[in-house]
């Protein structure tokens, strides 16, 4: 009942596919289910950086032969054996089955192999959206947000903010604690200056994930933009409090010695300035704030050499913390799929024995033919 | 003395001498010539001539034992080698009787030396600059500065300036300055300067304005004090000082290199700064900053190009861009130096990770006497951009925040079609730099009160485009 079912589902999304025009020359579909099972067997082993190659060479190559229309007849040929594996599998095995063709989507883009890449991102993008309505458990419609997450973090990474947008919308559909997605639209919102609606998704975030000391960072700053202040400020002492040394709390020293120097509280902006240095001595922004806050307070004893304190930032060559702010927020897309990669392993046996029942079946086919 | 004998008196000399100069060059040749003279006693050496057969005549008065020659002459002939021996110490030789040469008394011209700087109209304080000329042709010495009577510089090269510190306190202060000619001969400048009088505690601080002066393009260098009127918060101020082009300079390149740089860039702003820093004077110096969203390199303040322009070698083009933050550490480290200060900016002008905000620059350049240059390396417009620091308007406003700055410190920004335009935006802001006129004034009823005063000033010259910081801060 259940496998029928999972075939009428494909069978909808083959539909435009099995509209496509014929091909001038003959796509070889049968040789290239065998390749294409080739690799997922590979990736069902554990071979996931040689899935991945394997995939790209076997797409690439024909395309390279049958030029891009043949990307639908591809995309058929796919799914067909895709379905084929339902039926033994059940949708489970679509999971990892999706993660790998996110991995060759970003294999497609590191290569810049632009139709690759967008026919990669549109099957990926449709088999996890296929598996979110198929999977009726909790733990598959966790998945399904998890994977929809991720690959709207891949279509955040190359700028689609609209689908990325998209998409981590339907991950919190599916799962609103859904950590990664909460963080993924609030960076969204906020690079288009959205603060109002980027708070509401930070706020959500520190609830569901109160150890994300990103997303508290991110909140702070966003509520000092929606003149929220005080919460502001505790959010940022909060994290000045924790011992971790690291670009947040360099940041958290600057957001709230800002604070106090839009308030005219050059004594307290002094003492912070002067701990955060302490703490972070070859931070490169800390002193340049600490020489304005000097001439602000028109303090000569205050006053630092700066040109001494550039000249020992400038011996350091790591990203400076306004720079990795200003990044794709990812902490929680690396937590995410990390343990995508962990609740991977138990799907792969599914498809691992899927692919040695479809084996079977194939050698028995042959046989009676 | 009868004319016959007269001339039978300067016939025998004539033979005297003619033998004498004719039959010493062969002493010279072959012993004078080798002869090391330097670190020597004067006596010594005249008594070596003497032992060589040279009948010298002199008075221990005049020669005494302490008398050191400092520099071996560089004459070939005898009598020449004496003259140069001797002038040093106010002494030449002459024809004695019966073929011998006498050591007598030189009159020496005196070296013709001005103090050009300070003048006796400043009031001076702190560090100042301390300038002569000497007006000969003839080989100096050396230049000697004294204020109140303490030597503070000595210089044995033109031009004889030195940055010098008189320190803080309102006194009368007397400048010298003794020029030493290389054969003797010295002379003296003397220029004293008033303290500045205070009634009723109020302090009066000379206000510096830079004013670029150009038609149809071209700088007007022919004005005159009359020509200029200041108006200072509505009142108009005599003009104090007035200067022009030779006024050290002090800059400092701020040179862009974010990833959004063109490739080529490094290379045509190496080509451009060394273009700017070959042409500075011996008292001008500068320093290049280096930046993306942090500082990449920072030189100390020199004149030495090469020292300069070495962090642009293999420069990457890394990171993001931090434009505010290092303006204003460009300003702030213009405080600690004298004279004009010049900030060169290179730049696409689009900052997005700078800790400060534009109106915080702004803030400063209002207090600081720094003019800014900004070289654009965008011609077509400012384009739009958001980040997660901040959205369009307020990345829109940044950027006439940074117009703004730049307008009123005095500066221009120089718009570049491409990166093969960037030496030639250099060398034109400094022959602008070299035009610039430096006019002071006293400001009247100063209040400090951190209020906006603006400075107007006009100038009488038809058609003349006139620029210059409109206004500061009074604190």
């Amino acid at each position: 009942m259940r496998a029928k079912a999972i075939t009428a589902a494909l069978a909808i999304l083959l539909l435009p596919v099995l509209a496509s025009a014929a091909q001038p020359r003959s796509f070889k579909k049968k040789d290239f289910q065998k390749q294409y099972r080739r690799v997922l067997e590979r990736y069902a082993e554990g071979d996931f950086e040689d899935a991945v190659s394997s995939l790209v060479e076997l797409e690439s190559a024909a395309v390279a032969e049958y030029g891009v229309k043949v990307l639908d007849r591809m995309l058929k040929a796919k799914l067909i054996v895709l379905r084929d594996l339902m039926v033994d599998g059940g949708i489970e095995v679509l999971a990892p089955v999706t993660l790998l063709h996110e991995d060759t989507y970003v294999a497609y883009l590191d290569l810049g192999s632009s139709p690759l890449a967008r026919h990669s991102r549109t099957m990926t993008a449709d088999l996890v959206q296929f598996y979110a309505k198929q999977g009726d458990s909790q733990e598959s419609q966790l998945m399904a947000s998890g994977l929809m997450a991720s690959l709207a973090g891949r279509f955040q990474e190359a700028y689609l903010d609209s689908a990325a947008a998209e998409l981590f919308a339907l991950a919190l559909d599916v799962d609103p604690r859904n950590a990664a997605a909460l963080q993924g639209l609030a960076g969204l919102y906020e690079r288009r200056g959205e603060y109002d609606r980027t708070v509401v998704y930070l706020e959500q975030l520190a609830d569901v994930d109160p150890l994300n000391r990103e997303g508290r960072l991110r909140l702070a700053v966003n509520l000092m933009r929606v003149d929220r202040q005080r919460k502001s400020g505790e959010t940022l002492r909060q994290l000045i409090d924790e011992p971790d040394s690291d670009w947040i709390l360099s940041l958290a020293y600057q957001e709230l010695a800002r604070i106090l120097t839009d308030n005219a509280d050059f004594t307290s902006a002094r003492s912070l300035l002067e701990e955060a240095v302490g703490r972070l001595p070859r931070d490169p922004s800390l002193p340049i704030q600490l020489a304005y806050l000097s001439d602000r307070e028109e303090s000569v004893d205050g006053d630092i050499d700066l040109l001494v304190w550039l000249r020992r930032s400038a011996e350091d060559d790591g990203e400076s913390p306004r720079y990795l702010y200003s990044q794709i927020p990812k902490s929680a897309l690396e937590d995410l799929r990390r343990a995508l990669r962990q609740e991977r392993q138990d799907r792969l046996l599914l498809l691992a024995a899927a692919l040695d029942g479809h084996a079977h079946f194939d050698a028995a086919a042959e046989a009676g033919s | 003395m009868p004319r016959s004998s007269a001339i039978g008196r300067g016939l025998a000399l004539l033979m005297v001498s003619s033998v004498l100069w004719v039959g010493m060059p062969q002493l010279a040749a072959d012993d004078a010539g080798k002869m090391s003279y330097a670190g020597r006693p004067l006596v010594d050496v005249l008594r070596d001539f003497q032992n060589r057969g040279l009948r010298i005549l002199y008075s221990s008065d005049l020669v005494r034992p302490d008398m050191m020659i400092t520099k071996t002459p560089t004459a070939t002939t005898l009598h020449l080698i004496l003259e140069q021996l001797l002038a040093p110490h106010g002494l030449k030789p002459e024809i004695g009787p019966l073929g011998s040469v006498l050591v007598v008394r030189k009159e020496v011209a005196p070296v013709p030396v001005t103090i050009i700087q300070p003048t006796s109209q400043q009031a001076v304080f702190g560090e100042i600059e301390i300038a002569a000329v000497v007006d000969t042709e003839a080989e100096i010495d050396r230049v000697e500065f004294f204020v109140n009577d303490r030597l503070v510089a000595q210089l044995v090269h033109p031009p004889y300036r030195a940055l010098i510190d008189v320190g803080e306190e309102n006194i009368d202060r007397v400048f010298r300055a003794v020029a030493y000619g290389a054969w003797g001969g010295r002379g003296f400048s003397t220029v004293e300067t008033k303290p500045v009088e205070f009634v009723e505690e109020v302090e009066v601080a000379l206000k510096q304005v830079y004013v670029t002066i150009t038609r149809s393009g071209n700088p007007v260098t022919d004005l005159q004090p009359e020509d200029f009127t200041v108006i200072d918060n509505g009142d108009r101020r005599e003009l104090v000082t007035f200067e022009r082009g030779d006024v050290p300079l002090t800059a400092v390149l701020l040179v862009d290199a974010s990833e959004s740089m063109k490739k080529g860039y490094i290379e045509a702003t190496s080509n451009g700064s060394r273009a700017f820093l070959t042409r500075m004077n011996p008292l001008d110096q500068a320093m290049l900053m280096l930046f993306c969203d942090r500082t990449l390199a920072a030189t100390p303040f020199s004149q030495q190009t090469d020292e300069l322009l070495r962090p642009l070698i293999g420069t990457p083009y890394v990171g993001g861009t931090a434009l505010n933050d290092h303006l204003y550490a460009a300003l702030k480290v213009l405080d600690r130096q004298q004279g004009r200060r010049v900030v060169i900016l290179l730049s696409d002008g689009r900052d997005v990770l700078s800790t400060l905000r534009m109106e915080d620059v702004l803030w400063k350049v209002h207090r600081s006497d720094a003019v800014v240059y900004w070289i654009r390396l965008l011609k077509r417009g400012r384009g739009s951009f958001s980040s997660a620091w901040r959205d369009f308007k307020e990345n829109s406003r940044e950027q006439d925040d940074l117009e703004r700055a730049v307008k009123q410190s005095g500066g221009r920004i120089v718009a570049l079609a491409g990166i093969d335009e960037i030496e030639g935006a250099f060398d034109d802001i400094m022959t602008e730099l070299r035009e610039q006129y430096v006019i002071g004034y006293y400001p009247v009823d100063r209040s400090n009160d951190g209020r906006w005063r603006p400075v107007k000033i006009k100038v009488d010259a038809f058609g003349a485009k006139v620029r210059y910081s409109t206004g500061y801060i009074d604190n």
